[in-house]
């Protein structure tokens, strides 16, 4: 899998791309950890180029939350396809990470 | 039509993709719909990706053999392996919120076995219509998914008052088995009285009822107007595929044809059926909400065996009815046994021996205890499995053979359940197996309660336990008609020390 990230109104937007499945985990929490540790005042996944989302891939999503609760930065994913959404709202995680059709719903 | 294949692949990542597409494509000619589609093959890439990543020695090449199979209005798909079972001591949070607090960018880069197994299983429990992991001891472990088609449902019925008004001139005619032709009838006749609410859903889907029906794990009776409309269900049902009891239920009568005596016939009609059947006993989940059913049962010879708190959930309800309850429903199982023993030697535990004697004295058989002397030593693996029944969030455990690790197991499965958030858990216990039998007063500890015997349900003489899931009852909301029934209702409220006071 990739991972890009950019920065859009003073918001860090990070893109990973591909399956975010137990191989690929644990290297997308890697940098997501490290992308959190610079503090970025928000920080949104674009969800939209993600294909499968494991339960390991929840894990990272979850991780990123409670870092982000714990340091004050506004975080939250975007973009999901029908199928990713339906395990992320199947599974109860949109209660606890914020989740928006759209970057700009997401800035807004 | 497809009906069925089975699948060998290695342990080997790269044969995971080419599995999830023949499953695709099966479920393609199935009627599932895209999410559905979806649901299963997700739960098949998950899990296979975690079993073959984390439960398999890294140099070992092993087979995981995968079943898809048709079913009615759905499909299932069965994995069987050698793997490593589960770790029952895995620390198993109950919500999201308590994930989140285990949850760690380092203890996912340290490949947390553990955690990634009981947050996978959460999530797929979560995708599926059933998801069942059964550890066969030396025979390896099996996982169970099934999702069922949504569009094998019933379509919405019309509006009730244009169908009683054709019916209102009609009359009850007569009582037969069910045609091809009823097979829909039924489910109208369900979904007008109870909407989507019944606890049985294969109500609602004809396929579905017409192979229960093929197969004999349903034999219906209907009651019939004088324009062949189908206005009474009853029936036997096989709780499992290969029981040796029935249980009868699934009584209705459609409300435009009330008075006119549809729901005593069907009941007489039911146990003939069941008295000259060739099943060891048949019985009833008799709900304490009224004691309409528990009064038939006692009329026709049956006797009360246990109490399963909170079996059935809140939300069962009658269309236009607005008594919803206000706690998840219990249900008494009434019993009658159409070909058992007189007398029989079994393992009791101490504490409740006088009590299991007295449920077996009501269907009229003497339990000699069997001494301790007997027993024997236990150096076998422990062999159990376990279900969650999602359309009434409960979970069945069996304990089919005990080992040095069952409580350990039995632990470890409790919480999983636990974490999938269902509300009660069930489970059996063999009376015949004396170190199964030593075991409940640890699993009592553990928070299991008393809840009766259930003759020849999984076991020939099985003992059930009950664990209730962080919720509270008022017993006083539970209605007990027989005396037995009373008395059995008092002895399992005085071992809830969770119990809901009247005060609360």
């Amino acid at each position: 899998m990739e991972v890009s990230s950019y920065d859009e109104n003073n918001t860090l937007i990070v893109v990973p791309s591909g399956k975010l499945d137990t191989l690929n985990a644990p290297e997308f929490g890697k940098i997501l950890s490290n992308l959190l540790n610079e503090k970025p005042s928000a920080c949104f996944l674009d969800m939209s180029k993600v294909s499968f989302l494991a339960s390991s891939g929840l894990q990272v999503l979850l991780a990123g939350a409670k870092i982000s609760k714990r340091d004050g930065i506004n975080f939250g994913v975007f973009g999901m396809d029908e199928m990713v959404e339906d395990v992320f709202i199947m599974s109860g995680f949109n209660n606890f990470i914020p989740s928006f059709v759209s970057k700009e719903e997401a800035l807004a | 039509m497809y009906e069925t294949s089975k699948i060998i692949i290695h342990n080997n990542l790269d044969s995971i993709e080419p599995v999830v597409e023949y499953v695709r494509s099966v479920a393609n000619q199935l009627e599932l719909n895209a999410k559905e589609k979806h649901r299963i093959c997700y739960a098949l890439e998950e899990s296979l990706q975690n079993s073959i990543l984390n439960d398999f020695e890294p140099d070992d090449l092993e087979e995981i053999v995968i079943a898809v199979n048709r079913i009615a209005s759905g499909l299932q798909i069965v994995i069987s392996d050698n793997g490593i079972p589960k770790n029952p001591f895995a620390k198993t949070p109950k919500s999201i919120e308590e994930i989140a607090s285990d949850v760690t960018f380092e203890s996912i880069a340290q490949g947390d076995v553990d955690q990634m197994s009981v947050i996978s299983d959460f999530v797929i429990h979560k995708m599926l219509d059933r998801y069942t992991y059964t550890n066969k001891g030396k025979s390896g472990r099996s996982v169970e998914m099934l999702i069922y088609a949504s569009n094998g449902r019933i379509n919405h019925e019309q509006d009730p008052s244009i169908q009683d008004s054709l019916y209102k001139e009609e009359k009850f005619s007569s009582i037969r088995e069910p045609l091809s032709s009823d097979i829909t009838g039924i489910s109208r006749l369900f979904y007008k009285s109870y909407g989507y609410s019944y606890v049985n859903d294969v109500v609602y889907y004809p396929e579905r009822l017409a192979e229960s029906l093929k197969k004999g794990n349903l034999q219906s009776v209907l009651a019939i107007s004088e324009g062949e409309k189908t206005i009474g269900h009853i029936a036997l049902m096989k709780p499992y595929a290969d029981a040796k009891i029935t249980e009868w239920g699934m009584a209705i009568s459609d409300p435009a044809f009330r008075g006119q005596g549809i729901m005593s016939q069907l009941i007489e009609t039911i146990m003939e059926r069941a008295v000259d059947s060739l099943y060891r006993g048949v019985f009833s989940h008799s709900v304490t909400n009224h004691e309409f059913t528990q009064k038939i049962c006692k009329s026709h010879g049956f006797s009360d065996v246990a109490l399963l708190v909170g079996y059935a959930g809140s939300e069962l309800s009658f269309k236009k009815i607005t008594n919803e309850l206000t706690q998840r429903e219990s249900t008494i199982i009434s019993f009658k046994p159409l070909d058992f023993a007189k007398e029989i030697e079994l393992f009791l535990p101490n504490k409740h021996a006088e009590m299991i004697k007295k449920l077996y004295s009501g269907i009229g058989v003497k339990i000699i205890e069997k001494s301790s002397v007997e027993k024997q030593t236990n150096a076998s693996l422990t062999e159990l499995s376990d279900s969650i029944v999602s359309a009434i969030n409960i979970a069945e455990i069996i304990l089919n053979k005990t080992g040095s690790d069952t409580l350990e197991q039995i632990q470890g499965i409790t919480k999983k359940i636990c974490i999938a958030k269902v509300d009660i858990i069930y489970l059996l216990i063999n009376l015949e197996d004396c170190n199964a039998v030593e075991l409940i007063e640890r699993l009592e500890e553990m928070g299991y309660l008393f809840a009766g015997i259930f003759p020849h349900y999984h076991h020939e003489n099985t003992l059930v336990l009950q664990y209730l899931n962080n919720l509270k009852f008022d017993y006083n909301q539970i209605q007990s008609h027989t005396p037995l029934a009373k008395e059995l209702k008092n002895y399992v409220q005085s071992l809830d020390s969770n119990q809901l006071k009247e005060k609360e």
